[in-house]
């Protein structure tokens, strides 16, 4: 369907292919319409805020009925958070998950979308049905997986127990070593088949021309496989990783819905531990969770930054 | 596909076709028994929704002895519970926010995505707009809340609507962008002949043309919505005016011992999505590839 | 590409921040007798005559006349109550037709969060809820005092210095008690019969009786006791009340409770190490941790899986309704135990009476003569009498059993059956008849609570620390 605009072009485009092109002057007029509406309510509800933030963790604040009662505490709060032992357990717990998380998955998102890459039997089915658990929510996988890991009827347990694996039908979400894992496991199974779906994607983007050749070269699938699509997948791997990596560190839904952060605190992440103290049921005070997200935010950065420096020097070895 | 047939096409012999069936079944079962265990959650609360605590209670694992939808009629129906009231807050808050980003975003990504705009800082202000997504979600939140309870607006169900466009202008712009700077010039330049001022251009020619890229966002965003929690725990907390995802907490916390009517509620909050899924999932999973390959 | 600028924009925002700090006043310590007021504004929204609750499908607010109430109380799932409040506010809307009060029922949590939410917004909160006016809430200005408007004399002896915060630099008293909640243990009798415990006569076994009690009770698969910490902090801190009230007595116990004092002490080492000993005799259920109040309730009257029950008094509340709604069988009797005879114990036979909720008057409301003249009007002797009536459970309010008690063609209107829980009282009165009952002061600041939370609730029943830490963690949060 040929639009008259579409038509006309093509004229155009001959007629340009002859003649010289002419940078018109810049239509500020158009460029305000267009890109000002986004940058002005970027700026208000995302910029500001975050500049805010910075402002508030400064600060020993409690809001009351419509007022902020603000105390000027200057470094104070990031004083106490050095010293905070439930902060140093929230900051170790989530950057071990930032570690052990991404590599689980990268590692089993990698080898599926290889697999499916070949057009295995029921590929599509896969596909579908490895990409669901995304969709769900992860307040409501939280909560599933909840009963799952009841100690006594839970679904884990009693699979267990009925391949007399009874020593190992654990209290898994009650002690003190196994939340957190819990955690990085449920966690896991609500996103990998995103990663999946991405590497997938990098997958069929390779031209079958360069494994084909390989092929030629007497390569066997496993060489083919090592020795070309891997190399070629990294940019897409190095992409798909830093999300990863980003998404644990700043993961809610499911640790919330999971455990709450308990019990004790071993499952707590710095994203629960922010929110049960700016709007738990224990202290008034937003400027000390504010400097908590300041701090994190800090380390997030510095994580990223680190994470990419590595990866790409890597890539143009 | 070619690489596939490629691998077999090389072994003629019977023994190793054979062999090569005996590995696509072994790899069948063993990805069958994986993809099992990641659906069986699912199966087991679907189940567990249609039979009463008591039996529950009795027998975790059992099949419903009569399969009991009263137990989704009870959660819409029963005064004191009206799930409905919930779904109708989600489906608020998700379509203006919805409305508001997707205008917001198209706009934006045609004016950083086009050659003909470009300017000195354009990229700055690209950058600008990226760098939130680094941010964890807490950095903004409490300020976010401050500023809609000083504005009147904490349990309004609009706080949520403007936070939520806010939250997804970032990639969303980023994918219109990238769609938008690979449209042909000569689009534009027909455009213009025919008379179309700026705005005119982007609204009766590129817009329409970027279809595959605007339900990418569309769809994207809807899940994203539909599937808050921090916020939609924080901002709202009156129960009339709850979303899907803070109520099945409130829900599920408080009513946790009647197992049925919990798992009934998981159910109805996954269905809508799920159901958008199973009709679409082509157009979803190719949304989410297009952003990742070409980052 | 981007990742140049990335870094440029993160170092320049961290500049920025870091100017901020550095351009300020020397840090201050937290507590500072200078504060700084940033905003003034608060939103006045709707019309003067009406509280506006925000986008509800309730009936609209009358716009004039009647003045509305807003009430929030939690309880949404304990009928009983329910039915005793609603009858509070129809009488009050009768005698004053010029006031409508908008009750709401809730979910303890879920209230308590938009409470917080409401009230730090200046608009949406509620004119009388129950559960608040903890000492932080307090200090932010967010309780009307009520220590010249309700009648205390009304009340039991002791209510009025139990609702004070005294001790923490508040005297004033920002609670209406209706509800006592008096400690109890319930035990199985068909578990003990089948397992064949004798109980005492004097219904209170010796603290090594309890430990064996649970050997027995777990080594036949029941739990020794069903409470759980799923979504209450509170459940575990039972038997180490009840033991120590038992054993150092009343006046001791408050100071303990509250963070006055030491735990480094004899008495909390023989307790706390006998808590720790029942935990290894398999005193906890093995869904300890994850157990809702309401999943630990059907536990023990429904499912049977438990010897004991350790509860309070509003266990009526939650269990004495209809078995489809979660209730127990009324036809089902347990029965009752006095507190663990600890080894040296001064006040063996204190009972633990404490106050169950109560309600509030918040600062945001715009009524605040009639928010205090409901709770005046609620604090009338008969009220307390039908409290018991249809709650079964004791009144803070004092009454005559005669004069004040609701007639029986009342009873019946409000859906009590007579006579249903007659097997209740007798029990109670058996078992608890006549002993003396002691109070302890509820006010507890932040850190006292968390300590008991983390180290008592959770910490030593899951085996998570060891009771020397568990001493540590209590002496590092008290209340001086």
């Amino acid at each position: 369907m040929e639009t008259k605009a579409v038509t006309n072009a093509k004229l155009l485009a001959a007629r340009r292919r002859h003649s010289g092109w002419v940078h018109p002057s810049k239509p500020w007029g158009a460029i305000a319409l267009f890109i000002g509406p986004v940058m002005v309510y970027y700026c208000i509800f995302v910029i500001y805020p975050v500049l805010a933030t910075f402002y508030y963790s400064l600060l020993h604040m409690t809001p009351t009925g419509g007022r902020i009662v603000t105390t000027f505490v200057g470094l104070g709060n990031f004083d106490r958070l050095l010293n905070d032992g439930i902060f140093i357990q929230a900051v170790k717990n989530t950057l071990r998950w930032g570690v052990v998380g991404p590599a689980l998955e990268m590692l089993t998102a990698t080898t599926l979308a290889v697999v499916v890459y070949f057009r295995v039997p029921l590929h599509r089915f896969y596909r579908t049905a490895w990409f669901t658990p995304v969709l769900v929510s992860g307040v409501i996988v939280g909560l599933v997986f909840r009963w799952v890991f009841n100690v006594d009827w839970g679904l884990l347990n009693v699979a267990l127990r009925a391949i007399g694996l009874d020593r190992l039908a654990l209290n898994w979400l009650g002690r003190r070593d196994t939340p957190l894992w819990c955690v990085v496991f449920v966690h896991y199974w609500a996103t990998f088949g995103y990663s999946f779906i991405l590497l997938l994607a990098g997958l069929t983007a390779i031209p079958e021309e360069l494994i084909e050749a390989s092929y030629i070269d007497g390569a066997s699938t496993w060489q083919a496989v090592v020795k070309v699509m891997l190399p070629m997948l990294r940019p897409t791997f190095v992409t798909v990783l830093i999300l990863s990596f980003m998404g644990k560190m700043r993961a809610f839904n499911v640790v919330w819905a999971l455990t709450g952060g308990g019990p004790m605190h071993f499952s707590e992440t710095v994203a629960t531990y922010v929110q049960t103290l700016a709007f738990g049921q224990q202290s008034l005070d937003l400027g000390y969770p504010s400097a908590i997200a300041v701090a994190w935010f800090a380390v997030v950065c510095i994580g990223v930054g680190l994470l990419n420096r590595w990866l790409s020097r890597r890539v143009e070895q | 596909m070619i690489v596939a047939q490629r691998v077999g096409a090389k072994r003629h012999s019977t023994w190793a076709r054979w062999q090569r069936w005996i590995r696509l079944t072994l790899l069948t079962i063993v990805l069958l028994a994986f993809t099992l265990l990641v659906i069986i959650p699912f199966i087991w609360m679907v189940v567990m929704s249609v039979r009463t605590t008591g039996e529950i209670l009795n027998d975790p694992y059992g099949l419903p002895k009569t399969v009991r939808w009263q137990n989704y009629v009870k959660l819409m129906a029963d005064p004191q519970i009206r799930f409905y009231r919930y779904f109708g807050n989600s489906v608020f808050a998700s379509f203006f926010a919805l409305l508001l980003n997707t205008i917001l975003v198209t706009m934006g990504g045609y004016g950083f995505g086009r050659n003909r705009y470009r300017f000195r800082g354009r990229g700055v202000l690209f950058t600008i707009l990226l760098l939130s997504l680094m941010l964890p979600g807490q950095a903004m939140y409490i300020a976010q809340f401050v500023m809609m309870s000083r504005y009147g607006l904490l349990n309004t169900r609009w706080s949520l609507v403007l936070l939520y466009a806010a939250e997804a202008v970032p990639v969303s712009t980023y994918l219109m962008a990238t769609y938008f700077s690979q449209l042909p010039s000569e689009l534009e330049d027909a455009a213009r002949m025919d008379g179309c001022n700026d705005f005119g251009t982007f609204w009766r020619v590129m817009l329409p043309l970027s279809r595959p890229a605007l339900a990418t966002v569309i769809l994207l965003n809807f899940m994203n919505f539909w599937n808050e929690l921090m916020l939609a725990l924080t901002m709202v907390t009156h129960p009339d005016l709850r979303t899907l995802p803070s109520a099945i907490m409130y829900f599920v916390g408080e009513h946790g011992a009647d197992y049925a009517m919990a798992a009934a509620s998981l159910v109805v909050a996954m269905l809508p999505i799920v159901l958008l899924y199973l009709f679409l999932s082509e157009r979803f999973i190719e949304g989410l590839t297009a952003g990742a390959i070409k980052g | 590409m981007y990742k140049r600028k990335i870094f440029v924009y993160v170092a320049g925002l961290l500049a920025l921040a870091m100017l901020l700090a550095a351009c300020g006043p020397a840090p201050t310590p937290e507590v500072v007798t200078q504060v700084k007021e940033v905003e003034v504004t608060r939103v006045v929204a709707g019309t003067p005559e009406v509280v506006v609750v925000t986008a509800t499908p309730e009936p609209a607010q009358p716009k004039e006349g009647p003045t509305a109430i807003v009430w929030w109380s939690h309880w949404a799932n304990e009928p009983s109550k329910r039915v005793v409040i609603e009858k509070i506010r129809a009488d009050y809307e009768a005698e004053h037709p010029d006031v409508k009060i908008v009750l709401t029922w809730w979910d303890k949590n879920p209230m308590r969060d938009a409470l917080r939410n409401t009230m730090n917004a200046g608009e949406g909160a509620p004119d009388i809820t129950s559960d608040f006016c903890l000492p932080d809430e307090v200090a932010a200005g967010w309780c009307l005092p009520l220590t010249d408007v309700l009648p205390w004399e009304n009340f039991v002896p002791g209510t009025q210095e139990a609702s004070s915060y005294a001790a923490l630099g508040y005297p004033d008293n920002y609670k209406y008690d209706i509800g006592l909640s008096m400690n109890m243990i319930f035990y199985n009798k068909e578990i003990f019969e089948e397992l064949g415990i004798q109980v005492p006569d004097n219904y209170q076994f010796t603290q090594d009786e309890w430990i064996e009690m649970s050997e027995k009770c777990s080594a036949a698969g029941y739990a020794g006791a069903a409470d759980a910490i799923g979504n209450r902090n509170y459940p575990a801190r039972f038997p180490v009340w009840f033991a120590l009230f038992n054993l150092v007595g009343p006046e001791e116990f408050n100071k303990y409770y509250s963070g006055q004092q030491s735990w480094d002490t004899p008495q909390i080492r023989q307790v706390l190490d006998w808590f720790v000993q029942l935990r290894d005799a398999g005193f906890w259920p093995s869904t300890f941790s994850t157990m809702t109040i309401d999943e630990f309730h059907v536990y023990f009257h429904t499912q049977h899986k438990a010897c004991t029950l350790w509860i309070p008094s509003w266990y009526t509340g939650r269990a004495f309704k209809p078995v489809e709604q979660g209730g127990q069988d009324p036809n089902w009797h347990f029965g009752m135990l006095r507190y663990p005879l600890m080894n040296g114990a001064t006040a063996p036979d204190a009972i633990y009476v404490a106050y169950e909720s109560g309600y509030h008057v918040t600062s945001a409301t715009r009524h605040p003569d009639i928010a205090k003249d409901i709770l005046v009007f609620a604090s009338q002797p008969k009220y307390g009498a039908l409290w018991t009536a249809v709650t079964n459970i004791p009144s803070a309010i004092v009454y005559d059993p005669v004069k004040d008690w609701p007639s029986d063609e009342l009873l019946e209107e409000l859906g009590v059956v007579p006579g249903q829980w007659q097997w209740y009282w007798e029990e109670y009165n058996k078992v608890y008849g006549g002993l003396q009952g002691g109070q302890a002061p509820t006010p507890l600041c932040d850190k006292v609570e968390q300590a008991w939370a983390s180290a008592i609730n959770e910490g030593l029943p899951l085996g998570l620390i060891t009771v020397d830490e568990a001493i540590e963690m209590m002496d590092a949060n008290l209340c001086k």
